[in-house]
């Protein structure tokens, strides 16, 4: 007999992801039940139920006990390709209400972020941590770092009042121009943890990056944790 | 451009064969004693620096040198996906020089998945060439990569062997190689079939990638679903404005 190449709980999953896309279900619309979807697809109930889990591990779907399936929350897309869309999506990171800054102070580099950063140990640079919710839930833990001697006398209100992109430019006319980033999958860290509200050890998406301007003088470094079924990195190489 | 990239990846294959194999942390000899030892430009030895630096294969301190990071010998960077000679996860890992090896867990004809058909934008029932394959990189998984591509442009995929023939010889030999990706990355938790074959237990978080491959001619060619060991890989990627 023939080697099966997509079992029967795999081509499920992708038939109801592919639904989902078609229909336009939105967050937080219910799937039909367990038992409906086996009589439409002529399956066992045990074979619904695996392709229902796949998509749960995907972040497609969320499972309520007794209530059902629902689909997800859309992950936050950024695409990695368009620097406008970098910067306008840390600009709402910043500035949406759900974002709260918790601590605003000047540092000298330690050795560890001179050498992510490759300058020298002791610049001095304004740390900013904040916290970002999605819906009442803490989403991710965003640690960046502006090198000061750009920016001078930055306040706190400046950072509140004004978004990135323009603050640069009218007060220090600086253009930002490229951005480079790095996405690796980490465990929460004890501070992570528990300014996250999960277990020390979760797995989380660890995306930093470096900001650069028409000079490439590095302008910050930014070194956020993220929930992982809250994002999504996309790059189209064409249009 | 062109010259010093050559160059450069002459440089960098030396370095990493000469150095590859140093402690975290050790340092390379100075631009200069690099530029005579390989016999260029000292400018060309600050190219590669640079761009080894960017791949993570080195780090550089200002007024003290450049520094082998050893993390490169477990993990590779994921951004150069559609580069050239960088075709696949398999061809990415054989950059940087690991023994990369292949085993197809199955391959075939698909017909009636509505699902590929949308991603490879085919009409109902075109059929669908599928080729499921794990890599391995020094006798290790790293990654589950799932293959699929149009049979109408590749009629006679099925005849070859893609445990001997290159998929990426082949495609390029019918005129049709990818040459522009649409990617996703993903972490997700992983499914007890991946689980499996990475050799990770059931619900460990992986990076899932979901590529659109196109041709010259804007036609989508491939669509690869892959799980990607995190412990193995790391992904970057520079926008410019």
């Amino acid at each position: 007999m023939r080697k099966r190449i997509l079992f029967k709980d795999e081509e499920i999953s992708r038939e109801i992801e592919r639904r989902i896309r078609e229909e336009r279900l939105k967050e937080w619309d219910r799937l039909p039940s367990e038992r409906q979807l086996a009589e439409e697809f002529g399956v066992q109930r045990d074979t619904v139920r695996s392709a229902l889990e796949i998509l749960i591990k995907k972040g497609v779907l969320i499972r309520k006990p007794r209530k059902g399936h629902f689909v997800a929350p859309r992950r936050i897309e950024i695409n990695l390709d368009q620097i406008r869309s970098i910067i306008r999506e840390i600009e709402r990171v910043r500035n949406d209400n759900r974002s709260i800054m918790l601590n605003l102070e000047m540092i000298s580099m330690s050795e560890k972020l001179a050498e992510v950063t490759q300058l020298p140990v002791g610049t001095l640079c304004y740390q900013i941590l904040r916290i970002r919710y999605d819906s009442n839930r803490p989403m991710s833990l965003e640690r960046s770092y502006l090198i000061a001697e750009h920016v001078p006398g930055m306040s706190r209100e400046d950072l509140e009042l004004d978004t990135l992109g323009s603050l640069m430019k009218n007060r220090y006319g600086i253009s930002l121009s490229s951005v480079h980033h790095r996405i690796t999958q980490v465990y929460a860290n004890d501070m992570e943890a528990e300014l996250l509200r999960v277990s020390k050890d979760e797995p989380l998406i660890r995306y930093d990056g470096m900001i650069y301007d028409r000079k490439d003088r590095l302008i910050e470094y930014f070194d956020n944790v993220v929930m992982p079924d809250n994002i999504e990195f996309h790059i189209r190489d064409f249009a | 451009m062109a010259k010093e990239m050559s160059i450069y990846k002459q440089i960098r294959e030396r370095i990493i064969d000469e150095y590859g194999q140093c402690l975290d942390g050790e340092r390379l000899p100075g631009e200069r004693e690099l530029a005579e030892k390989y016999s260029v430009k000292r400018s060309s030895i600050q190219y590669a620096l640079r761009k080894l630096a960017d791949e993570g294969v080195v780090y550089r301190v200002r007024r003290r040198g450049t520094f082998i990071r050893r993390k490169h010998e477990q993990v590779m960077n994921i951004s150069d996906i559609s580069l050239e000679e960088n075709k696949g996860i398999s061809g990415l890992v054989r950059s940087y020089g690991i023994k990369v090896k292949n085993v197809v867990l199955v391959s075939g004809t698909i017909t009636g998945n509505r699902f590929l058909e949308d991603k490879l934008n085919l009409q109902e029932g075109e059929p669908v060439f599928a080729l499921h394959r794990v890599s391995y990189g020094s006798e290790e998984p790293l990654a589950i990569e799932y293959t699929y591509v149009p049979k109408k442009i590749f009629p006679d995929i099925e005849t070859f062997d893609f445990r001997m023939v290159s998929l990426y010889e082949y495609m390029e030999d019918k005129g049709h190689l990818p040459e522009k990706y649409d990617k996703r990355l993903r972490v997700v938790r992983l499914f007890p079939k991946e689980a499996r074959y990475l050799e990770l237990p059931v619900d460990h978080p992986a990076f899932s990638f979901e590529l659109i491959g196109v041709d010259s001619e804007r036609q989508p060619v491939e669509y690869i679903e892959s799980f990607v060991r995190c412990d193995r890989a790391e992904f970057s990627f520079t926008t410019r404005l």
